[in-house]
C-alpha cells in the first residue's frame, strides 16, 4: 500500500479509476487518447494526495484535477474549445452549432437504439455542456459538487445543465 | 419553449426546488401537458446517460500504466505520447543502424567465392526452362497509352495520414540569454536525434550520480547562507560581473566536466555540483518549482522571451528535478537557477 498523506493511493485509484476513465473517455476522442490522460492524471492525483488536507470532498478534488487536465490536454492538442456564450437564447442554438459540426448525419440515422443516440448526441455537445450532463447524469454530483469540481458558480452549473438536457433532448429527436 | 422553464424542469429532475417552486411547477404541468412530455423526455435521456455510464468498462491496460504509482514509483510510469513518438523514432534510426551494421559485417559472399560457384557450378540449378510471354505492344507512344492500375496509383495524389504530433513544448525561456549564441537557437537548428537521446541518457546518469550526493543547503558562511541575504546579493553580483569569463570557460571546457547548479528559491539559496549534458549551457534561468515532501517534484521554465531557446530551458529545469531540499515548505514556488562551470564563481 502506498502511503502518501491522509488518504491512500491505491484507495483513490480503486475508487476513481472508473469515473476519471468514463470522463476522460467523454471529453477525449479516442480510447487511446483517454488511458494516456487518465494515467496523467493520476500521476497529478499521486503528486497532489500529500497536499490533500481533506477540505474539499476527495470526489470533487479528483474531478477538479480530472477536469483542469482534461482542459489543458485539448487546448495543448490545439484543439479549441466548443464554448457557447452564457447569453445564448435557448437551446435551440446549441443544437444548431452542434449539428452544424457533429458527426456524419448518416450515422445518426442509422442509430437506432436510444443509447447509441444518447452516446452520439453527447458527443455532439459542447464540452462545458458535455462536462455537466456527465457529471450530474453519468457521475451522480450534486450541483455544488459540480461547480466546486469545474469552479463555476452554482448558478451556471444549473442553467449549463439545462441547457445542455435540451440540446440533449433536440439532437436525439433530430 | 423558454429556458427559464428548460431549467425548473431540470432542476425538478434532480429535486432541486423547494416547496413552492415544486407547487408552481405542479400547477403548469396541469395546465401546458406539453410540458409533461417535455419532462418524461428529459428524464428518459437522464436515464440513459445513467445507462451508459454504467455500461462502460476500464480498459485493463489501464491499470499497468497506473501501476507504478501504486508502487510509489512515478519514475517508473510508462512513456507519455510524446515520448511514445520519440521511442518510435528511435527505434527507427536503431533499426536502420542494425541493419546497416548487419550487412556491413556480412557483405555476402566475395568475388572469389562467386567466381568459384560458378566454375563448379550450383548443384540446385534447375534443368527446367521456362518460356518468357512476350511482353504486351502497342501501336501508341508511350505518352498516348492508357494507364493502368498502377499508373494510376503512382499518378494519383498521396492519401492524407492522419499522424499524431508531440505537443509543442510549453516553454518560454531563461530570465537572460543574451550572451548565448544565435547559432544555439535550437528554433532554428535541428538537433540531431542522436544528441537528444544521449541528452536523455546524460540526464539519468546524472541523476542516479546524483543519488549520492544529496542537494544540500549552503552552510553558514558558505557562500549562498541561507540566512545572509546581503552575501547571497554580493554573490549575484559577483556572478554578473564574472559571465562572460565563466560562459568562455564553459565553452572551452570539455562537454562532461563538472558544473555547478545554484537555486534560489523562496528566499533561500543552496547549491550542488553536477556533470552536465552536452546540451545544457551556463546562464541564469527562471523556473517555477513544486516542492512536495522536500523534494523538487516539478519544474518547468517560466518568462523570458518566447524566441529563446527551448532546450537551454528545459535542460536548466531538469538540472533540478527530484532533488532533495531542505527547509523548503511544499508547494509551488518561483525559483531561479544558475547553471556555471565549477570554479567560475571563485
Amino acid at each position: 500500500m502506498w502511503q502518501t498523506g491522509l488518504v491512500d493511493f491505491d484507495q483513490v485509484y480503486e475508487r476513481f479509476r472508473l469515473p476519471v476513465w468514463r470522463l476522460a473517455r467523454r471529453l477525449t476522442k479516442s480510447e487511446e487518447e483517454a488511458l494516456d490522460t487518465t494515467q496523467e492524471i493520476f500521476l497529478r492525483v499521486w503528486r497532489g494526495l500529500p497536499k490533500f488536507r481533506g477540505e474539499a470532498k476527495l470526489s470533487t478534488w479528483v474531478f477538479q484535477i480530472a477536469w483542469n487536465y482534461l482542459r489543458a490536454h485539448r487546448r495543448k492538442m490545439g484543439r479549441t474549445l466548443q464554448i457557447i456564450g452564457e447569453d445564448m437564447n435557448g437551446a435551440q442554438d446549441l443544437v444548431n452549432s452542434a449539428v452544424d459540426t457533429g458527426p456524419d448525419p448518416e450515422r445518426r440515422a442509422r442509430a437506432t437504439e436510444l443509447l447509441d443516440r444518447v452516446e452520439l448526441a453527447l458527443e455532439m455537445l459542447p464540452e462545458h455542456y458535455r462536462v455537466v450532463v456527465w457529471l450530474r447524469d453519468g457521475e451522480n454530483l450534486s450541483y455544488q459538487e459540480i461547480a466546486d469540481a469545474l469552479d463555476v458558480p452554482i448558478g451556471t452549473v444549473r442553467s449549463r445543465l439545462a441547457r445542455a438536457r435540451g440540446a440533449l433532448k433536440e439532437l436525439v429527436e433530430s | 419553449m423558454d429556458e427559464t422553464i428548460h431549467e425548473i424542469l431540470s432542476r425538478h429532475l434532480d429535486g432541486d426546488l423547494d416547496a413552492d417552486e415544486e407547487l408552481a411547477l405542479s400547477a403548469r404541468l396541469e395546465a401546458e401537458p406539453v410540458l409533461i412530455e417535455e419532462l418524461e423526455a428529459m428524464h428518459r435521456i437522464r436515464r440513459t446517460v445513467a445507462a451508459l455510464a454504467a455500461s462502460e468498462q476500464v480498459p485493463s491496460e489501464l491499470d499497468s500504466l497506473v501501476d507504478p504509482l501504486l508502487r510509489g514509483k512515478p519514475d517508473s510510469v510508462a512513456l507519455r505520447p510524446w515520448a511514445r513518438w520519440l521511442a518510435t523514432a528511435a527505434a527507427v534510426v536503431l533499426g536502420v543502424t542494425v541493419i546497416m551494421e548487419v550487412n556491413r559485417r556480412n557483405p555476402g559472399p566475395s568475388i572469389e567465392s562467386m567466381a568459384k560457384l560458378r566454375n563448379e557450378g550450383h548443384p540446385a540449378e534447375p534443368t527446367e526452362r521456362f518460356t518468357l510471354a512476350p511482353l504486351p505492344t502497342s501501336s501508341l507512344p508511350p505518352e498516348q497509352q492508357p494507364l493502368g492500375v498502377s499508373d494510376r496509383l503512382l499518378a494519383s495524389p498521396a492519401p492524407d495520414v492522419a499522424l499524431d504530433d508531440p505537443p509543442p513544448l510549453e516553454v518560454l525561456g531563461p530570465l537572460e540569454e543574451g550572451e548565448i549564441p544565435a547559432s544555439e537557437n535550437l528554433e532554428t537548428t535541428a538537433i540531431p536525434l542522436d544528441e537528444v537521446m544521449a541528452k536523455s541518457s546524460a540526464v539519468t546518469r546524472d541523476k542516479e550520480a546524483k543519488k549520492g550526493e544529496r542537494f544540500r543547503p549552503a552552510a553558514p558562511g558558505e557562500k549562498g547562507d541561507l540566512d545572509d541575504a546581503p552575501q547571497r546579493e554580493d554573490t549575484v553580483g559577483a556572478r554578473e560581473a564574472g559571465r562572460s569569463a565563466a560562459l568562455q570557460s564553459w565553452e572551452a571546457a570539455p562537454p562532461m566536466g563538472r558544473a555547478q547548479l545554484f537555486v534560489f528559491i523562496n528566499g533561500k539559496s543552496a547549491w550542488r555540483e553536477f556533470t552536465p549534458s552536452t546540451t545544457c549551457k551556463a546562464g541564469r534561468y527562471s523556473v517555477r518549482i513544486v516542492v512536495a515532501g522536500g523534494t523538487v517534484r516539478e519544474a518547468r521554465p517560466v518568462g523570458g522571451a518566447a524566441s529563446a531557446a527551448p532546450a537551454q530551458r528545459l535542460c536548466a529545469a531538469e538540472l533540478v528535478l527530484d532533488l532533495e531540499i531542505d527547509g523548503v515548505a511544499d508547494g509551488e514556488y518561483p525559483a531561479e537557477i544558475v547553471v556555471e562551470p565549477r570554479g567560475s564563481r571563485d
